[in-house]
């Protein structure tokens, strides 16, 4: 649970790291960033304060899409939006950008000492989290941007150059 | 020709028969993502992982000298101690002291429960109001980055309901023919389109 912008970036510079050693293709980049955002789509209904409950006596949460098989199952859905031809690698640019996005929320802070079952429905084992960050801290959003912008910037003289 | 571009994907192309495919398999996985929501409830509701605030209020006396780790929002200042909420649920907390908080702030808590609704905690972890804003909002520059990025490189196609990439040469990868990578032939002209894309909607002269 890392602000968005920063699963964003992250994501970004896995994404172009790729590209550069030439095993994407550079129109998945921005894909593996949108798959970066999927995980915290369920903040929405965080917001609306109806992430967590019971309906006709069935408990539900939000929390299970903020899962591996919810990056599975999202990325899927992503992937059937692309032209047919592109799905295959959309899928794995997508869950690259999920799973980049569970593996920075595995460091956040929490007082127990463990993550959340992010690997659910595969067992219920919380991770152990070194709680290096908060979600509302400022500085991996700086790190990101140190690591984005100047990868951004390189890219963009490469780009103009060619 | 293995697979066909959209360039020529037409009306005997992609859809209707693939299209239909395509939606079974959206609505497969809307509910696989429902069964992740229902399992993910079913499995870890009141655990220690998602410990149930307002079951904890009801059952209170039951509970008492239970270990939980509970997200809270302080509600109140009083007689120096810091009113934690949860739900319905309240617990004067000894710790993190009135000082350091605010109401509204966000306080993550690990601790037991004691009588009179007392929370003695052990450890604690304060995100003020303006804190959690500040994710929020950044968050949403977040989304906007990620759906910027991905709309120079890819666009609607209208007719098959799908996004496309922009990029002129949709089939390089699958002939071979170029690597498509960090050439940036394809970003300088955005508004390019497949060639012929169109052609089934009668709208090309």
């Amino acid at each position: 649970v890392t602000d968005v912008l920063t699963h964003v970036l992250v994501a970004y510079v896995l994404g172009a790291g790729a590209a550069e050693a030439g095993r994407l293709p550079e129109r998945f980049v921005p894909v593996v960033m949108v798959g970066a955002t999927a995980p915290d789509g369920m903040k929405l209904f965080v917001l609306l304060d109806v992430a967590v409950g019971t309906a006709r006596g069935v408990p539900y949460s939000a929390w299970g899409l903020h899962t591996v098989g919810g990056v599975l199952a999202l990325s899927g859905i992503g992937a059937l939006t692309v032209w047919r031809g592109d799905r295959a690698v959309a899928f794995g640019a997508l869950l690259a950008g999920g799973v980049s996005h569970l593996l920075l929320d595995v460091l956040v802070v929490r007082v127990d000492g463990v993550a959340p079952p992010y690997l659910f429905p595969v067992g219920g084992w919380l991770p152990p989290t070194p709680g290096l960050y908060a979600s509302s801290d400022a500085w991996p959003l700086a790190v990101a941007l140190c690591c984005a912008v100047p990868v951004w910037l390189y890219r963009r003289t490469d780009e103009s150059g060619a | 020709v293995r697979e066909r571009a959209p360039a020529r994907a037409g009306p005997s192309g992609e859809h209707p028969p693939s299209g239909r495919a395509r939606l079974l398999a959206g609505l497969a996985l809307a509910v696989v993502c429902l069964g992740l929501v229902v399992g993910y409830g079913l499995q870890f509701n009141g655990t220690t992982a998602y410990p149930n605030a307002t079951a904890i209020d009801a059952n209170y006396d039951q509970r008492v000298g239970d270990r939980v780790h509970l997200w809270t929002t302080v509600v109140d200042e009083r007689d120096g101690w810091v009113v934690l909420g949860a739900d319905r649920l309240r617990l004067r907390a000894t710790a993190p002291p009135p000082s350091a908080v605010t109401p509204g702030d966000q306080v993550q808590v690990l601790g037991r429960l004691a009588p009179d609704r007392r929370f003695e905690t052990t450890a604690a972890h304060v995100q003020s109001s303006g804190r959690v804003t500040y994710m929020y909002g950044v968050s949403l520059v977040g989304g906007v980055v990620a759906a910027a990025a991905f709309l120079r490189r890819w666009r609607v196609d209208p007719t098959g309901w799908r996004f496309v990439p922009r990029e002129s040469r949709v089939d390089d990868r699958d002939t071979g023919a170029g690597e498509d990578t960090g050439g940036g032939d394809g970003t300088a002209t955005g508004d390019r389109v497949p060639a012929g894309d169109h052609g089934d909607t009668g709208r090309t002269p």
